[in-house]
């Protein structure tokens, strides 16, 4: 079973998204903010990271920063919740592989998931 | 030669105590936010980790959280303006030796130094 690193300081969105993958067979890992990310992706491996950029104490930005400095080959995708802000550029740059504008379908994460877990 | 990593945003302070440190014998690498400091401690191996408490980007509290669990033998330093009791706690909680209030001299920089590195070895000898 894929082990995905989920973080997103919003309750109810996480959860019902952590039901959702974990229907669609992953075990899934959910944490609050970028530091508990990080924390996490130093202790254990996974196969994926969804990383929401506006969290507390560490944006998703910078999350995803020290997440591709543990694992170079570790997909990251991320949440923003502002379309057209620069999180898309910024995340980019920082080494996602994607940046998904909230609100979107469980059915689109599903296939960029896919697409870079080579499903 | 130990090797400090010194996280400071504060120019004038950086600017000075890495000056002053590698007069005394240590290599000192100076980065001024608690993510460059994080991706800085993944590059290289250092003995010792002096952060302030306010830096952006990252907290000082975490810089320390992230920086214990990537180099668990690093000794800590914290230093804060108002090194108040709960910042002490959270700082030690976190993975700091010792805690410090600015303003400090050289020399009683480098008397927590030594005391932070004979802390952090006779914890591992603990182990």
């Amino acid at each position: 079973m894929k082990k995905i690193l989920l973080a997103d300081d919003e309750k109810n969105f996480a959860e019902v998204l952590k039901t959702e993958l974990n229907e669609a067979g992953y075990d899934v890992t959910l944490v609050r903010d970028g530091v508990e990310a990080v924390i996490k992706a130093i202790d254990n491996r996974f196969d994926m990271a969804l990383l929401d950029i506006m969290m507390p104490n560490l944006d998703g930005v910078n999350a995803v920063r020290i997440l591709k400095k543990i694992d170079p080959e570790l997909p990251v995708i991320t949440f923003s919740g502002v379309a057209g802000s620069g999180d898309m550029a910024s995340s980019i740059k920082a080494g996602a592989i994607r940046c998904l504008t909230k609100p979107f379908s469980i059915e689109q994460l599903l296939a960029e998931i896919k697409k870079a877990l080579h499903e | 030669m130990e090797s400090i990593l010194l996280v400071e945003d504060e120019d004038d302070i950086g600017s000075l105590l890495k000056e002053e440190l590698e007069i005394h014998g240590y290599r000192i690498i100076w980065v001024k936010n608690g993510v460059d400091a994080v991706l800085a401690a993944m590059d290289n191996k250092f003995d010792i980790l002096i952060v302030d408490m306010v830096i952006p980007d990252l907290s000082g509290i975490n810089t320390i959280r992230i920086i214990s669990k990537i180099a668990p033998g690093i000794a800590v330093i914290a230093c804060s303006g108002m090194m108040e009791k709960n910042i002490m706690i959270d700082s030690v909680a976190a993975g700091a030796s010792v805690c410090v209030n600015k303003p400090f001299t050289i020399s009683q920089m480098l008397s927590h130094i030594r005391w932070a590195v004979k802390h952090k070895k006779g914890q591992e000898g603990e182990l």
